[in-house]
């Protein structure tokens, strides 16, 4: 029996040792060593002030005026993933990456995307209770840039 | 020739790891496990299907999903069809692991099949922490003798044989010390970034009220909204939070407390999920399964009577009484 607890002794070794693997070498938030990970989570602190947050998602409009909302399905990611990699970019300009997603979204569609619009709310908790403010909204159409 | 310090290390070692206990306590944790897996974390078909499908690439492809592309081409096996194979493939190995037959091999299946579906999940350019301890406590499993009570094989063999099983091996308990190393370092990790990311100032309240807002407006949680907006139950919870992550870790050191720690996380982690909708429900499973399993000597009544049933020749030959 004592070759079986020198292998699993071994795994045991291996998978203590890999964990330090995420936290010499940190990648963020796009980590590729599932299931051997950095822990980091919701370490942010915030200072005392204003509780607040924001909202946004993804509205597109069709070239026959129909107003669907955005979803991971559509695109192919999580629910996560389509924030950190659309939305987020989205709000920020990134103009290259809505083309991308025209095409993406058009690829099977006979009723073509022409518009997309990143929408949202800012909430902010007051002594009153909660406040809810609109948000700009951000729109692409088709081959143009963003407009506010 | 070994040195004496040496042979002491390896001495310590092997009696931490691989002490003789019952074998009933390692089943237990299997089925619990399996199940869990199968009914309740069971991966979503349509989902991979439409990740398959939609993608032409992985975005940050996980280590498992890189090896397997590199041996089989995305066209083959990352399609409807494909996914579709796989995943009834696993469902079968996870049934074969859940009754116990042929049940080290099919658990070593189900394990890599559980693998495969989160890193292909995961390979689209987004990770979460959910399953990754319970994955590598699910991949311990067929590495121990988990089918040698409580199973289909067990019974078969004593049909052919008319001999029931031994009922302790050296080899049973290591998969729940194992998982229970595994939180302890996780929780220390995720407590310390906490402390050294965010300081003190993490506990101030207002950063708990931030995280829960964010969360509760984004996944529509009632709960979670009333919460952020509670200042002072915020420090306590951080405190509390801080408080568990840090010190988890004494368990492994003082047994006795370990009980109190793993029901602290089933209810840490629910009341994560309902606040905030984080579904850490693999934690909550596997400090249930440490809650009932990893105490040797406590073996759920429960477990004793199924054990007795499925032998009615008579009791199991011991081999040596646990330590």
């Amino acid at each position: 029996m004592r070759q079986p607890k020198l292998w699993i002794s071994l795994f045991i070794l291996a998978v203590i040792a890999l964990h330090a693997l995420p936290v010499i070498s940190y990648q963020g938030h796009r980590q590729t060593r599932w299931p051997i990970l950095a822990w980091a989570m919701y370490a942010k602190s915030y200072p005392s002030g204003p509780v607040e947050t924001y909202n946004r998602w993804g509205v597109l409009v069709t070239a026959q005026g129909q107003r669907i909302e955005l979803t991971a399905h559509m695109v192919g990611v999580s629910g996560p993933g389509l924030w950190k990699h659309y939305i987020r970019p989205l709000i920020r300009g990134d103009a290259a990456l809505a083309r991308e997603l025209f095409t993406r979204l058009n690829r099977n569609r006979t009723d073509s995307i022409v518009e997309l619009r990143a929408e949202g709310e800012r909430y902010v908790v007051t002594d009153t209770g909660l406040d809810t403010l609109p948000l700009p909204p951000i729109t692409y159409r088709s081959a143009s840039t963003p407009s506010l | 020739m070994r040195s004496a310090p040496v042979r002491r290390w390896i001495e310590l070692w092997n009696t931490h790891w691989f002490p003789t206990t019952t074998m009933l306590n390692l089943a237990g944790a299997r089925i619990v496990a399996v199940a869990g897996a199968l009914f309740w974390f069971d991966p979503s078909l349509a989902y991979h299907i439409n990740l398959a499908t939609k993608n032409t690439h992985f975005t940050d492809a996980q280590p498992l999903i890189r090896l397997i592309d590199l041996l089989v081409p995305r066209d083959v096996l990352f399609t409807s069809d494909g996914i579709t194979v796989v995943y009834w493939l696993v469902r079968v190995a996870g049934v074969l692991a859940l009754v116990g037959l042929w049940t080290r091999p099919a658990l070593f299946l189900f394990a890599l099949g559980d693998w495969f579906f989160v890193s292909h999940g995961y390979s689209y350019a987004d990770v979460h922490h959910t399953q990754a301890v319970f994955a590598l406590f699910l991949m311990a499993l067929p590495f121990a003798p988990s089918g040698a009570s409580l199973s289909l094989d067990a019974l078969l063999r004593r049909r052919r044989t008319g001999v029931a099983a031994e009922a302790t091996s050296d080899l049973a308990i290591w998969p729940l010390k194992f998982a229970h190393i595994l939180l302890a370092m996780v929780y220390f990790s995720t407590g310390i970034s906490k402390l050294l990311s965010g300081g003190l100032a993490w506990m101030n309240g207002y950063t708990l009220q931030n995280h829960i807002l964010s969360d509760a407006i984004t996944r529509n949680i009632p709960l979670g909204l009333w919460v952020s907006q509670q200042h002072t139950l915020c420090i306590l919870l951080s405190v509390g939070t801080i408080a568990f992550e840090l010190f988890f870790f004494v368990s492994l050191f003082l047994p006795r407390t370990a009980p109190l720690f793993f029901l602290g996380g089933m209810l840490f982690h629910t009341g994560l999920y309902l606040v905030a909708g984080h579904p850490f429900f693999e934690f909550i499973l596997l400090n249930g399964i440490l809650l009932l399993f990893l105490d040797p000597g406590r073996s759920p009544g429960w477990l004793r009577r199924l054990d007795t049933l499925a032998l009615p020749g008579g009791p199991r030959k011991e081999a040596e009484q646990p330590t």
